[in-house]
């Protein structure tokens, strides 16, 4: 394993997750979870399924609780105590593979529900950074209506956008094109692509090894709840150090 | 039967549907508590509703006016038989909304309440802007098929002496002895209130069931 993390001073860490192991019952899911994010950095989270990726992204906005360990995101400390878990959820953004976004609001009232009731925004700050985030995500036409009436792909923008109206220092992406039709899945990766040329922080699960190429700093590996490998991409992809990934790299390659 | 005594039936009918309409409103307030309770996460709070629900849904509903009726007087709580009445079935309908809108809040996708969380919204907000009105919606045909059967339950409260439309009708069929005609008509009115909600129960199930497709 590289030691980029565990040398990266901690001032100008964004996230850092130290010994963090979580079980869900007797069955251990993540075991020893060292991880640091700097600022601005992107970071592509790898393996087979099953292997923990989304317990790990979700235990950073405390989606799922962990038994051990530490985790810090931009500064704060993540206990399990409803204050901290607040915070840091006020400062990170998910995106989920299923979209879930809110069936019974438009467009538009999705992107104002947290602003507003998690920010107390007034409802015309609330409107305008929405109209504006949309708008970003090339999806302003569609924001009075409902997510039924939109494509997948349309779906993952405004759940982008839903994210972005928080104003979150970090970007979690749990597998953001899995759900989606071959054809969608370029706009939703453009979008993350612009996301990260403005500099966001970011954590994606994805198998979408050119969006790794492009995007990544450095490419996490992980395998039975444990990081195998972390490396640049280049060097991930072209030299990797273990079986296990050598394995899984693969199979993943031949399979697109 | 002459107009008098049709004009004594409209009066019980109008306190069958105060009755039911007292039922319904406490009972929804407090159902919705229930339902909250039962979804807490909170391993006691949830096993308390449980066995409250199985209370009420377990025993006959004249039962549980009785009890209400007779075991406040016997406790030395003296109040009218409306007023119990009122008691017995709002505690009656908090426990089978409860029971409904439980299993209407755990049927919204987990997804929602993953998401919510993500958002940094807190419990009453995620409560109130996205599981309920979600839940609410799932359950509307349920809640219908309640209400229903709880118009029909309020003729009940005719046994511990309260005047609604079953017990007005008991009184002028034994007046004029023409009990056929009189329940007819009694029955009749039950029917005018109950069927429309019927239909639009069902009417509301089909429209759920098209879209969830
Ligand atoms: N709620 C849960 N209860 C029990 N086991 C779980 C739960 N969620 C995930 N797991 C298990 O934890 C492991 C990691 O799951 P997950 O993080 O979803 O993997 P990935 O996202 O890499 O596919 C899997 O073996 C999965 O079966
Ligand atoms: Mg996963």
């Amino acid at each position: 394993m590289s030691d980029i993390s565990t040398t990266r001073p901690q001032a100008e860490a964004m996230i850092s997750m130290a010994g963090v192991a979580k079980w869900y019952g007797a069955f251990q899911a993540l075991h020893n979870i060292n991880i640091t994010v700097g600022k601005g950095e992107k970071i592509v989270l790898c393996g087979p399924s099953g292997s923990g990726k989304s317990t790990l992204i979700r235990c950073i906005n405390h989606l799922e609780t962990y038994q051990k360990g530490e985790i810090f995101v931009g500064g704060t400390r993540l206990g399990h105590e409803a204050k901290s878990i607040d915070a840091v959820r006020r400062e990170v953004g998910m995106v989920f593979q299923q979209f879930n976004l809110f069936p019974h609001l438009t467009v538009l009232e999705n992107c104002m529900l947290a602003p507003m009731r998690a920010l107390k925004l007034s409802k015309a700050e609330a409107e305008g950074r929405a109209r504006q985030l949309l708008e970003r995500v090339k999806i302003a036409e569609q924001a009075e209506k409902y997510p039924a009436q939109l494509s997948g792909g349309q779906q993952q923008r405004v759940a982008i956008a839903r994210a972005l109206c928080m104003r979150p220092q970090v970007m979690l992406f749990d597998e953001p094109t899995s759900a989606l039709d071959p054809e969608m899945v370029k706009e939703v990766l453009d979008t993350m692509i612009d996301l990260a040329r403005e500099g966001m922080t970011m954590i994606c699960v994805t198998h979408e090894m050119g969006f790794a190429r492009q995007v990544a700093d450095r490419v996490i590996f992980m395998a039975s709840g444990a990081i195998v490998e972390e490396a640049p991409p280049a060097e991930f992809f072209s030299d990797p150090k273990h079986e296990r990934t050598r394995k899984f790299l693969g199979e993943i390659l031949s399979r697109h | 039967m002459g107009p008098d005594e049709f004009l004594f039936l409209l009066i019980g009918l109008k306190w069958t549907v105060a009755l039911s309409a007292i039922g319904f409103v406490c009972g929804s307030a407090a159902g919705l508590g229930i339902a909250l309770a039962r979804t807490s996460g909170i391993a006691f709070v949830e096993r308390l509703t449980a066995g409250y629900i199985a209370i009420f849904q377990g025993t006959p509903l004249l039962m549980q006016l009785f009890v209400v009726y007779y075991g406040l007087a016997l406790i030395g709580i003296k109040i009218d038989a409306w007023a119990a009445v009122s008691v017995g079935l709002t505690l009656h309908a908090s426990a089978y909304l409860g029971e409904i809108w439980r299993g209407a809040i755990e049927a919204v996708p987990r997804g929602q309440t993953e998401a919510s969380k993500a958002l940094a919204l807190g419990y009453i907000s995620r409560m109130k802007d996205v599981i309920l009105p979600q839940a609410l919606r799932i359950s509307l045909p349920a809640t219908i098929g309640f209400l229903v059967q709880l118009i029909k339950g309020t003729s009940l409260a005719s046994i511990v002496g309260f005047t609604e439309l079953t017990r007005a009708g008991n009184m002028i069929s034994n007046q004029i002895f023409e009990p056929l005609t009189v329940f007819g008509i009694v029955g009749i009115l039950y029917f005018i209130m109950c069927c429309p909600l019927t239909i639009y129960g069902a009417h509301l199930e089909r429209k759920f069931a098209a879209s969830t497709r």
